[in-house]
């Protein structure tokens, strides 16, 4: 409540006309809950009836909250930015911890305001519906604390908002909310974990007669209330740290983790996404009897490993987008460390982390899937199984360090330019090759896929072993690529040692009569 | 107070300009305690990245700042207890009324919750703002809103204040309560590094002024040695009584004589030593057979010395 920042939030959005205003549409609200409540209910559905209103209410306070908040959050650093009144609170001696908490708390300040308006009529709906008490405090705690790690990740998009780009960004948190919305359990899923965003709260009160809301961790059945919580805080934490890190920075030298924390995030998203895996993800080939599909099989464990490793590309792209060097950045370190910051083991930023990761994560994806499904011989090959790992540490690679070496060009977006490339590359090779079918015609599959990762998705036992020596050849064909995008930036690398000359900032001033020199 | 050891700050031109924008080339900047110093030059020259840079709110690319010997990029927060910082645009919180303002930056200097009070009445006070106590912000003058903004910088009792354009857009009454704001504030002990366009303003108030063009420091020192152009030259004006004569040829064939700006009738120029000198000068002046109808000296404006430092007639 001391924060400055908070304070001030609450100054602004909270002065008595607003305030009142909110509580009079709450009140409005929960009247208007409570007489439908009233009648429709009977004396056999009251009980019911109320747990609906208390689940109409609680939804509300989600939207409120998780929604609202969430765009104040994503304009709370950006607007600053556009007013430029940021940087007179970068002077202060506010830390970036404290400046932080104070948005964090503070930009959504009216939005929690509506939500504690809308309590008493919610508390009435769970007293009257007989939910127990517990549910009730684990729905609110997964509410506020999901809120608050929603918010988080808001504000840190808000900081690293470029200018003018506000509108844009809502849409993506929009569709995040979206898509954690949904249930990653259920009866054909890949999956073992419930809903992720705060509306898992809802979920948690319809198990108000049942066995509670389960996930299954690494084979162990766990609370998903307490998953979420971990999940909340640790999320809230990885957040947090990138924010204290960057929030009074200057916006040119931003650097949301260091590369040993960037690191560490992308393993613990792998970790999270390999300990919830359902081992037995009855999403292989369909059963059959009589002609009707009564179910399937599980997924072979080579299809298994390609999509773990598949979606520990997509956290290792991200990985390599934080990792990016501007030019800037490369620019004070040559200035600091000299020649040694654009020698040839430069060149190759941020490879090193990419290829390690891919192989530490395809490593335990292998050793997990022979401890939870035991692969018999005929469907299982070592040699194909490290081919899809390297094959995923090489495209990762690549297309980071073709990213890289575009960034460092001198344009006004270098990296927006980059993705736009790769998007149009991807897309063109697929067709291409999709139409070409080069993609899955055995003697073309490994030359498509030194180019695209679809080549590989396809590539079974029995093709591997016919023809691995052209695999092991597109495998080095990629490799190639890699070096090549590398020996580029090491020359964008050198261009920064050598001193490029000034450009006139301003016009010289003009005097009048004429001057002669003597 | 503030020390600049070699700070250069380059940033990237787009592609289709080519090359970098060196907005500080190597800058050594020693700012005493006590000083008013005034930092001029065109538009770009690189002066509000200098005092960005000092606030550590933009970082070098290469070289060393301290304020109080306190390294900027190392402890910013520490050195920035030290600085008051006003930029050169408007950018205040409508929303909140005048000690509301004042108050939320009391606490985020982390000033001792009981001295909050007392401290934003004063700063409204010296800055004749009380009437306007309780007011939005978004109901102030522009030059309510600019001694609004002095306030804040200055809330905090900070020994360094940097202001950057600080009369930018006031009109002459305002601007006038600016100087002596800034007068006073000086006068109690505080060190104000200073920009301006309005070099006659900086010209009244300034201790010590520095030149910037294209990210270099061109002149810096004192008001009186940067006026006075180093040694003992001095500047005149000869005027004839029409025009025929070769004076600026004939002032360029001369020992002594250099920075020749001539007309038509007459001519502008510094000549290297006293009276004497100038008295010989005119008299074979007279002798060659010109016309001298008035000789004047030339009492120099920081206005004018600037205009002949930028354009590479004085370095």
């Amino acid at each position: 409540m001391s924060n400055p920042e908070f304070l001030r939030n609450a100054r602004i959005q909270l002065r008595p006309g607003r305030a009142i205003a909110a509580v009079v549409i709450c009140a409005a609200v929960s009247l208007t809950a409570w007489y439908y409540r009233q009648s429709q209910s009977t004396i056999w559905t009251a009980r019911y009836e109320s747990i609906e209103m208390f689940e109409f209410i609680l939804r509300l306070q989600i939207v409120v909250l998780l929604i609202g908040g969430g765009i104040y959050e994503l304009l709370s650093v950006h607007r600053e930015k556009e007013l430029n009144t940021f940087d007179y609170q970068r002077v202060t001696r506010l830390t970036s911890f404290e400046l932080g908490v104070g948005k964090l708390f503070g930009a959504p300040v009216l939005m929690s305001f509506v939500t504690l308006c809308l309590m008493p009529i919610a508390l009435v709906g769970a007293f009257q519906g007989q939910i127990h008490f517990k549910l009730v405090a684990e729905a609110y705690l997964i509410l506020f604390a999901g809120c608050v790690a929603f918010h988080v990740l808001a504000l840190l998009i808000s900081m690293a908002l470029g200018r003018g780009v506000s509108a844009i960004a809502i849409l993506p948190f929009l569709i995040l909310v979206a898509i954690t919305s949904g249930n990653f359990s259920g009866g054909a899923s890949n999956w073992m974990f419930q809903q992720l965003n705060p509306f898992a709260a809802v979920a948690i009160i319809d198990s108000n007669a049942g066995p509670g809301v389960k996930d299954v961790f690494f084979g162990f059945t766990v609370s998903h209330f307490v998953v979420l919580m971990v999940i909340y805080f640790l999320f809230t934490a990885w957040f947090v740290l990138a924010i204290v890190r960057n929030l009074k920075r200057d916006p040119a030298v931003y650097e949301l983790y260091s590369p040993a924390q960037a690191f560490g995030f992308a393993m613990f998203l792998n970790f999270l996404i390999i300990g919830f895996f359902n081992w037995k993800s009855p999403t292989g080939e369909p059963i059959i009897f009589k002609g009707v599909v009564v179910g399937f099989k599980p997924l072979p464990p080579l299809n298994m490993e390609r999509g773990l490793i598949g979606g520990a590309f997509w956290v290792f792209v991200l990985l390599g987008l934080v990792l990016l060097r501007n030019r800037e950045r490369v620019r004070r370190r040559i200035r600091t460390m000299g020649e040694s910051a654009a020698n040839l083991w430069a060149a190759f930023w941020p490879a090193p982390y990419l290829l390690a990761g891919v192989i530490v994560v395809g490593i335990a994806v292998v050793e997990l899937i022979h401890v939870y499904r035991k692969p018999a011989p005929e469907e299982w090959s070592w040699g194909l199984a490290i081919l899809n790992i390297a094959f995923m540490a090489l495209w990762v690679a690549r297309d980071l360090l073709y990213l890289q070496w575009m960034g460092l060009r001198r344009s006004r977006r270098p990296l927006v330019a980059a993705v736009l490339f790769l998007v149009v590359f991807y897309t063109c090779m697929a067709v291409a090759l999709g139409v070409a079918h080069a993609v899955f015609r055995p003697s073309f599959a490994p030359f498509s896929a030194a180019l695209i990762p679809a080549g590989v998705s396809s590539l079974d036992i029995a093709d591997w072993y016919a023809d691995s020596r052209l695999w092991i050849l597109s495998l080095v064909l990629l490799a190639a690529q890699v070096v090549l995008f590398a020996l580029l930036q090491w020359q964008k690398l050198r261009e920064f040692l050598s001193p490029v000359p000034a450009v006139p900032t301003a016009p010289p001033p003009v005097t009048t009569g004429s001057f002669i020199p003597r | 107070m503030i020390k600049l050891e070699q700070v250069t700050k380059q940033y990237d031109l787009p592609s289709q300009k080519g090359g970098e924008l060196v907005a500080a080339d190597r800058l050594d900047l020693d700012i005493a305690d006590g000083e008013l110093f005034g930092l001029i030059g065109p538009n770009g020259a690189g002066k509000t990245t200098t005092l960005k840079m000092v606030c550590g709110l933009s970082v070098p690319t290469s070289g060393r700042i301290t304020v109080k010997g306190i390294d900027v990029q190392l402890q910013p927060e520490e050195a920035q207890r030290n600085i008051g910082y006003l930029a050169d645009f408007f950018s205040l919180y409508d929303d909140l009324k005048v000690w509301e303002y004042l108050d939320y930056f009391a606490r985020a200097y982390k000033m001792e919750p009981h001295t909050i009070e007392p401290r934003v009445d004063e700063v409204l006070r010296l800055m004749n703002l009380e009437t306007k106590r309780d007011a939005f912000i978004h109901g102030l003058s522009r030059g309510m809103k600019q001694r609004l903004g002095i306030g804040r910088a200055i809330i905090h009792n900070p020994p360094l204040l940097v202001l950057d354009e600080p009369a930018a857009g006031l009109d002459p009454k305002a601007r006038v309560e600016l100087k002596v704001l800034l007068k006073d504030l000086h006068t109690a002990g505080k060190t104000i590094f200073i920009t301006s366009h309005i070099l006659s303003d900086l010209e009244e108030i300034c201790t010590h002024i520095a030149i910037m063009e294209k990210g270099k420091l061109l002149r810096m020192g004192t008001l009186e040695d940067v006026m006075r152009e180093g040694t003992s030259v001095r500047r005149y004006r000869v005027r004839l009584a029409q025009p025929g004569f070769g004076l600026a040829l004939w002032l360029a064939g001369r020992k002594g004589v250099t920075g020749i700006v001539s007309e038509p009738a007459s001519a502008n120029f510094a000549l290297d030593g006293g009276d004497p000198e100038l008295a010989e000068l005119v008299k074979d002046l007279v002798a060659a057979g010109a016309p001298v109808c008035e000789v004047q000296e030339v009492v120099e404006t920081l206005e004018r010395l600037y205009s002949r430092i930028s354009s590479g007639e004085v370095m």
